[in-house]
């Protein structure tokens, strides 16, 4: 069955479930006459502030068409493309693994000249130099005229150091992105495809997590998630040509000319999140974004420190970046107002339990709304599931169940955790760069190819 | 550790509602009781919502803060 039917059934099944629920089996609850009464019903309008979010999703979900990455009739094309790996450089093994996963895709499907540029602040690493292998270390006193750190200190001296010819293409990797057979095939497309019409859009495909499922399945299902959004709300903004909720920070398809000229150097307050600001400024200077069919897989925060840490970053650095990067108050206003909406997630759930137990009733419009939103949070992290799972490779029937009921059943914990990621955030809008920890001995990137779902 | 909170959490969730309408009130006046409860949850919330409020403006001008 195809994508967008599977995904429409679901999302129709799990919000006529709801309804079921709500307005059949479960008690209707109560209301009181008086102020205080009044606002806590009307507070129900907080279940429904992700509404213009889900509706984004539900779109992307039922565009998405998945080409088969198996075409013998794609021929290799000339245009080099750099896959750009950046690091502190701590972390030899998972750097390693990276190098190998981008060396058994391109094994797979040689379909373009490449190679690999590792970018780290540190030389401890050593990787040595080879034809596909260039290792580039960022000087410790190299500074860029506006400041910039971190990620972006040492992307933005990639891009000074870099050899790659403007017309090249740069894919963007962390330290862990392990680049999959379907996503070459994908870069080979897009690359053949800008090229010929001449417009140099920047593309990006799916995140799958599903390499840290053997060792941390609970963090695993709590990205499941993101990879159902990337297939969703991402897709869609990708398909319009406007990141206006921005990119992640790897598995982005970049020409070079197009990353020269807008470069990283955004300062202290864009290098919290800089594929945030890349976003913004790539719109603002009339550049536009594409959809690549394929995947590249990373790793889930191992604990629930590492996961709060990691989404509050990414909660202060884009709210930053919807205040102050210097773009036009139109291209920054839906980060801004999916970052308030993010804001108040916290408040949201906490509602949603103190109503439960308090048995209000809300509005029917309220809650027939809020039973969207929830159905497609539900069915983004089901959906997300089945592609990591897909990923994974070969899985018994019954651990497959198992993994879909848990997440079902684990759904308000992840929203739990996200609220109090976000509350993390307002509390102690820490500015620095946390990295996760990582395993290079989680599961090795398939063989197979996989681009269909 | 954080399994033993998830584990604490969704009992909470599941138990919660329950004494609401679900299980058997042994009191006289269960409507007036479930009012007292929602009467009491809606001070509670009004508070926590100019809590909501200020968290989340303190916040967003920590964040503002942040040097550009």
């Amino acid at each position: 069955m195809a994508f967008p039917i599977q995904a429409f059934s679901l999302v129709t099944g799990i919000f006529l479930a709801l309804m079921y629920l709500h307005f059949a089996v479960l008690p209707r609850g109560i209301s009181g006459a008086g102020f205080l009464f009044d606002v806590y019903a009307w507070s129900s309008l907080l279940w429904v502030t992700p509404l213009v979010f889900t509706a984004a999703s539900v779109v992307g979900l039922l565009i998405y068409r998945a080409r088969s990455s198996i075409d013998s009739k794609l021929e290799p094309i000339v245009t080099p493309v750099a896959f750009r790996i950046v690091s502190r450089g701590f972390d030899r093994a998972t750097i390693w693994k990276t190098v190998e996963s981008v060396r058994s895709s391109m094994a797979a499907h040689r379909l373009f000249p490449y190679w690999i540029e590792v970018v780290t602040d540190s030389a401890a690493v050593a990787l040595p130099w080879s034809d596909d292998l260039r290792p580039i270390t960022v000087p410790r006193g190299y500074r860029t005229p506006r400041g910039s750190l971190y990620k972006a200190r040492a992307l933005h001296y990639a891009l000074e150091f870099s050899t790659l010819p403007d017309q090249g293409w740069i894919v963007h990797l962390d330290e862990e992105t392990c680049v999959t057979p379907s996503f070459v095939v994908g870069i080979r497309r897009a690359v053949e495809e800008e090229e010929r019409s001449g417009r140099h859009r920047t593309g990006a495909g799916i995140i799958l997590y599903h390499h840290s499922l053997d060792g941390h399945p609970f963090m695993t299902l709590a990205e499941s998630a993101r990879s159902g959004d990337d297939s969703g709300r991402y897709h869609l903004m990708q398909r319009l040509g406007f990141p206006i909720f921005g990119l992640h920070g790897s598995g982005i398809l970049i020409r070079n000319s197009v990353e020269k000229a807008i470069g990283f150097d955004f300062g202290p307050g864009g290098s919290i999140t800089e594929d945030a600001y890349l976003a913004l400024f790539q719109i603002a200077h009339g550049y536009r974004a594409r959809w690549v069919d394929g995947y590249v897989v990373e790793q889930a925060a191992f604990t629930l420190s590492d996961y709060l840490r990691q989404r509050r970053r990414w909660f202060v650095g884009i709210t930053k970046t919807a205040m102050h990067a210097p773009v036009a108050f139109r291209y920054r206003a839906p980060m801004l107002v999916a970052m308030l909406a993010w804001a108040l997630s916290w408040a949201s759930v906490s509602y949603t339990y103190s109503s439960l137990i308090a048995g209000s009733r809300a509005p029917t419009l309220v809650v027939v709304l809020s039973d969207l939103v929830l159905a497609t949070y539900l069915a983004l992290g089901l959906i997300g599931l089945k592609l990591n799972l897909d990923g994974y490779g070969p899985i018994p029937l019954r651990r497959r169940a198992a993994l879909y009921v848990a997440q079902l059943l684990c759904t308000p914990l992840f929203s739990i955790m996200e609220g109090a990621a976000v509350f993390y955030g307002l509390l102690q809008p820490d500015q620095k760069f946390h990295v996760v920890k990582k395993d290079a001995n989680a599961a090795p990137v398939p063989a197979s190819t996989m681009t269909s779902m | 550790m954080q399994y033993g909170i998830g584990f604490g959490i969704v009992a909470g969730i599941i138990t919660g509602p329950l004494p609401v309408g679900v299980l058997p009130s042994t009191s006289t006046d269960p409507a007036a009781d479930a009012l007292a409860l929602l009467y009491a949850a809606s001070v509670l919330w009004t508070g926590l919502l100019v809590f909501v409020i200020a968290v989340i403006a303190v916040g967003l001008f920590r964040i503002a803060r942040i040097p550009s």
